[in-house]
């Protein structure tokens, strides 16, 4: 070892510093949780869409051209592209997903029955804007999770 | 758990920032570590190279409305040394703190 203690604190902390930036830079705005939000509860609108008349592959290229849009603009915003595959060792990020799989399934499930027993009516703007809340604010938990995850190692 | 070994090539200050930038990133852009770090092009260049030519980073241009842009991304064996490095520091400290009680 070619370092005194003096030196090797220094540069565990520079480390650490570096660390917490990166998790900074690589931790999504707001924008990106409210535009997920929004893009994930196009999916029960578009269950809701085809019970009612007929299936609307509009809403799914929608749907996939918000998807690859919100990416491709946040990889533009902020230069980087974060790592994700060491987060599912946190079971509390396995699961925040699982949640967020149960609620647009449950949403489109939801939005098939009332759609096939009342038709499309005004119903489905609040489960949509419900689906968005719900989708915005698990986003914001998993990405305040990665943060934490990236800046405390 | 990873076992501590000291790398004069991560050692470096600027290195060492850049591989504790990437260890969380899948890639970073060559201006964002550029600022991050607060070096030159030409600087950060000639570490980038210095830790390529050890295996460390993989660095890929690709062009993007008609500009060459750089990315950078820490390899499996630049991961490990760094992780390696990092404990060996930390080794260190602990026998610093072992050695002077109180």
């Amino acid at each position: 070892m070619e370092t005194d203690p003096v030196d090797a604190q220094s540069s565990l902390d520079a480390v650490a510093s570096a660390e917490r930036r990166s998790a900074e830079i690589a931790t999504p705005p707001l924008w990106f949780d409210l535009w997920f939000g929004v893009t994930c509860a196009v999916i029960p609108v578009e269950a809701a869409i085809g019970t009612a008349i007929a299936a609307a592959p509009i809403l799914v290229v929608v749907e996939c051209l918000s998807f690859g849009l919100l990416l491709g603009t946040y990889r533009r915003v902020t230069g980087v592209w974060p790592r994700q595959l060491f987060m599912f060792t946190h079971l509390r990020f396995v699961l925040l997903l699982i949640a967020l799989v149960v609620l647009l399934v449950g949403a489109a499930a939801a939005n098939t029955q009332l759609a096939w027993s009342y038709g499309l009516g005004w119903w489905l703007v609040p489960v949509a804007v419900v689906t968005a809340v719900l989708a915005t604010l698990l986003s914001r938990t998993g990405n305040a999770m990665y943060a934490h995850v990236l800046g405390a190692r | 758990m990873t076992s501590p070994v000291f790398d004069e090539i991560i050692h470096n200050p600027v290195r060492l920032r850049a591989c504790a930038m990437l260890a969380g990133l899948a890639h970073a852009a060559f201006p964002v570590l550029r600022d991050e770090l607060g070096v030159s092009d030409s600087v950060l260049s000639k570490h980038l190279a210095t830790l390529e030519s050890a295996g460390y980073v993989k660095l890929t241009k690709a062009t993007s409305d008609r500009r060459l842009r750089t990315s950078v991304a820490l390899t499996r064996k630049g991961r490990d040394a760094y992780a390696a490095h990092v404990a060996a520091l930390r080794l260190i400290v602990a026998g610093e703190a072992t050695a002077s009680p109180g």
